[in-house]
């Protein structure tokens, strides 16, 4: 029998892959996901020694195992919808990386052996899992002692007005963005799961370009166009929190906002 | 004598073109049971098999033990889970590691106890 929770859960990874499988290759070709200045920083934070087995986990387009590739033993790119895993594939092999494994997997139930990896990555996708303690109990446990857990996603702003706008601004355009969660939310999941949180930073990405942000998703002109005057109608204090810029009366662009976890594996 | 000389050499002119024949069709049979590539590209159309690398660190998603690479009576790979009988099925060379898929394909008879 499946509970309460347990359908939500479905529910969610079901709409997850409704969303994400027909736009699949919009995320390989996406700007904001291809050219994140953060796939750079996230090389950087892993401090890889060149024989790690890694994890990408929720991989999209590709981008972070891409980025990882040159420069570890092992790459494993997962993700839940396996229109994804083909559209990365076909990306990669056509960058000249054909050694990198794919796994259709739940990020909740990492198909993995105990201390099997060196790194657990994700990037830009922990705000859609359904349960992200349960991610990261299974990447601590997936991890070897030393190993780490890198994340990068939206991240939860203390102040809870400001968070809750930017809740509402996001699982707008998404429906299966669950929640970007705080610095203090993420201290939590790793101590939780045995991991030390050793380093986080924000992320100063690009702000999002209102019309391919809201197209890329495949929101209807309607709901572009309600949210786009409830945008224009918020107080001057979210509009310069999330810097929205406007131009004639249509709104340009908005900043989310977003940071970087390491976690490591005592 | 000459004619003799000339005979002799159109049997064996046709004998050897009949060895020949004969080692041609062989190969072509023998070749069709040829095992395909481990990896190709997109559009070739052989088979992808999953590496060794990715073998070696899979877990089945539940209880995290072992998992067995198999290969059924029709070619299909299955990563089996011994000790429940999941079976999670490879597509493409990708396996498929949700827990649905390994309770859809269970096969009891797989089970060691």
């Amino acid at each position: 029998m499946v509970d309460k929770r347990g359908a939500q859960h479905e529910d969610l990874k079901a709409l997850v892959q409704a969303q994400f499988a027909p736009a699949a290759q919009a995320y390989v070709t996406s700007r904001t996901h291809a050219l994140g200045g953060d796939l750079a920083r996230l090389v950087e934070l892993a401090a890889l020694t060149g024989d790690e087995v890694v994890l990408d986990v929720a991989t999209g387009g590709g981008h972070m195992a891409l980025a990882l590739a040159p420069f570890v033993r092992q790459v494993i790119a997962s993700d839940l919808t396996l229109a994804m895993l083909h559209a990365a594939r076909d990306h990669l092999v056509a960058q000249g990386f054909d050694e990198v494994s794919y796994l259709r997997c739940e990020a909740e139930h990492l198909p993995c052996a105990p201390a099997s990896l060196d790194l657990v990555c994700c990037r830009v996708a922990a705000h859609h899992f359904a349960d992200v303690q349960a991610f990261v109990t299974g990447a601590a446990q997936a991890l070897r002692v030393g190993g780490r857990l890198l994340i990068s996603d939206h991240i939860g702003l203390e102040d809870p007005e400001l968070d809750a706008f930017m809740d509402r601004f996001e699982r707008w355009r998404d429906p299966s963005h669950v929640r970007a969660y705080s610095y203090r939310a993420w201290h939590s999941f790793c101590t939780t799961a045995g991991l030390e949180v050793v380093h986080q930073e924000d992320d100063p990405r690009e702000p999002y370009q209102f019309a391919e942000w809201t197209v890329r998703i495949g929101m209807p002109v309607a709901e572009r166009e309600a949210l786009e005057r409830w945008l224009l109608a918020a107080p001057a204090r979210f509009r310069e929190q999330f810097a929205l810029t406007v131009e004639d009366g249509r709104v340009v662009s908005l900043r989310g906002h977003f940071g970087l976890i390491v976690a490591r594996k005592p | 004598m000459k004619g003799w000389l000339r005979l002799l050499g159109l049997v064996a002119f046709v004998g050897l073109g009949i060895v020949i024949f004969r080692a041609i069709r062989q190969y072509r049979e023998d070749s069709a049971f040829d095992v395909p590539q481990a990896t190709s590209l997109p559009g070739e159309g052989s088979r992808r098999v999953i590496s060794p690398e990715l073998l070696s660190i899979l877990a089945d998603p539940g209880d995290k033990g072992p998992v067995e690479l198999i290969t059924d009576s029709s070619g299909k790979e299955w990563l089996v889970n011994r000790r429940n009988g999941f079976r999670y099925p490879v597509e493409d060379g990708i396996p498929i590691m949700l827990l649905e898929e390994g309770e859809k394909n269970k096969d009891e008879s797989l089970i060691q106890k």
